[in-house]
């Protein structure tokens, strides 16, 4: 029997899609089968990401509307053999044609099936956020290290306290600028982490790279060299058990022969 | 056979005693029968005002109707009061739960509003956006960084003591304001309704002045 974990975070744009790709393709790294679930009904986008977006047939409103079984939904990603799957949100209808049983009913017909169902949690905390922590047996919190989004974080745990799922929440730190955290121009990992008191999973560096393999519908973590990429393989190792400790923050000094060569290199 | 209502006088009056053992209409046939008696008896216009006790019986609302109803036909008796040595196991727990200093410790978040039924004596965390909401005092010993209200929703007696530095918004009883840097003082704050009716600030070291009973209530000493 698989476990079901939703990926939040309340406030929109800190990476929750990517993080949820990111993820699914990594546990499929190492072996395992996964099953991405897209909740963002009418503005789907994992799908666009991992880019499975031209083989889509049916969504998850269709099979909620009988319109389709949950196998015909389901997208299989050919670059992980039979391990990688994704069940695409709806375009074309509003966030009210799903409830909280039917999701649940859809993630415990995949359970059984995956390792692991990774639900997309739209932003905000409405009929979207209550549809996919329906079904969830665990949590991932993603913030970036930004006021604002802890703020939202923090409401989301407080929501996840008064429905418990049956594992508390974990965060993940998401586009962490290593410069302005080392520089004390954004909260460091430890204040996030003690402010919003719950465990930390991980921590993911911005990079430029996520958006640009975004683009080409490549998730980063494809590229085993790149950091963000180190970040949400570690993530992953995490959920299977593993102790992985946390990647460091601390950006080297680039060296002399390095700065005669930028030198060189600007002319 | 024993009676079902006992008159007894003492220097503060007439005590009238239902016994437990009987029966209700027992106990309205003879408070009728001693009402009347007493009635033909009383040979001055003095008014005679009565203590009733139901002892270890609750009169429902109805109960209390008719005894005052009947007690209501003669002139010159009236109810001084009317009680009894039991009261509603829910009564009781509310007592208690209202007369406890509730002791808490844990995290309060943004949007989420801990409302306590009492005193409270804090020991968690409260971030921003947060409530901590009693009817009773608040007593600080955590971070806050949300708002506290006391005194919930009009007692104006309730306090709050705590360090302000990092607390955004404060109420005591209806009033409620944004917490004036200029205003608070360093370390721990008593926050009151001071006597022309606006929130104040006091050093702790003036808790007592401020609200004595605080003191002579919850088991403390003068």
């Amino acid at each position: 029997m698989g476990k079901a974990i939703v990926i939040t975070s309340g406030k929109g744009g800190v990476g929750k899609t990517t993080t949820t790709a990111n993820l699914g393709t990594a546990l499929a790294l190492m072996g395992k089968k996964v099953c991405l679930v897209d909740l963002d009904i009418g503005l789907r986008n994992l799908d666009v990401i991992l880019g499975l977006d031209n083989r889509i047939l049916y969504d998850i409103v269709d099979v909620v509307a009988g319109r389709a079984q949950l196998r015909q939904a389901l997208v299989k990603d050919k670059r992980f053999d039979d391990l990688l799957f994704l069940l695409p949100a709806a375009q074309n209808a509003d966030k009210d044609s799903l409830n909280p049983d039917q999701v649940r009913s859809i993630v415990d017909e995949l359970k059984p099936d995956f390792d692991y169902v990774l639900l997309d949690c739209p932003a905000g905390i409405e009929q979207g956020f209550m549809n996919a922590i329906a079904g969830a047996d665990a949590g991932i919190i993603v913030s970036t290290p930004e006021i604002s989004a802890i703020r939202d974080a923090d409401r989301v745990v407080g929501l996840l306290e008064q429905y418990p799922l049956a594992e508390a929440p974990k965060l993940v730190i998401n586009r962490i600028r290593r410069r302005m955290m080392q520089d004390g121009e954004t909260m460091d990992i430890d204040e996030i982490t003690h402010h919003l008191s719950i465990d930390l999973l991980g921590i993911v560096f911005d990079d430029d790279a996520v958006i640009r393999t975004s683009n080409n519908g490549e998730p980063i973590v494809l590229d085993p060299k790149n950091s963000a990429s180190q970040g949400y393989r570690n993530i992953a190792r995490r959920i299977e058990g593993e102790t992985v400790p946390l990647m460091n923050i601390e950006q080297s000094k680039p060296g002399m022969w390095a700065r005669f060569a930028g030198i060189f290199h600007r002319k | 056979m024993q009676q079902s209502v006992v008159l007894k006088a003492s220097s503060d009056g007439y005590e009238l005693i239902f016994r437990q053992s009987a029966s209700f209409d027992d106990i309205m046939a003879d408070l009728k029968t001693l009402l009347d008696r007493l009635q033909l008896d009383n040979t001055t216009d003095k008014e005679i005002s009565f203590d009733m006790s139901t002892e270890g019986r609750l009169l429902t609302t109805e109960q209390n109707t008719q005894v005052t109803q009947l007690v209501n036909r003669y002139e010159l008796f009236s109810i001084h009061k009317l009680t009894a040595d039991v009261i509603l196991t829910a009564d009781a727990l509310a007592m208690i739960d209202r007369n406890t200093v509730h002791l808490v410790n844990q995290i309060i978040r943004n949007g989420q509003v801990l409302e306590v039924n009492g005193d409270v004596l804090f020991f968690g965390k409260i971030h921003e956006g947060g409530v901590l909401r009693a009817t009773g005092s608040i007593f600080v010993m955590g971070d806050i960084s949300g708002s506290l209200e006391a005194g919930y929703p009009d007692h104006a007696d309730a306090v709050i003591v705590s360090p302000l530095a990092t607390v955004p918004r404060v109420r005591v009883g209806e009033l409620l304001e944004l917490v004036d840097p200029e205003k608070i003082v360093a370390g721990t704050n008593v926050v009151y309704i001071n006597d022309i009716q606006a929130l104040d600030y006091q050093p702790l070291n003036q808790l007592k002045r401020v609200r004595p009973k605080l003191f002579t209530r919850n088991g403390g000493h003068v």
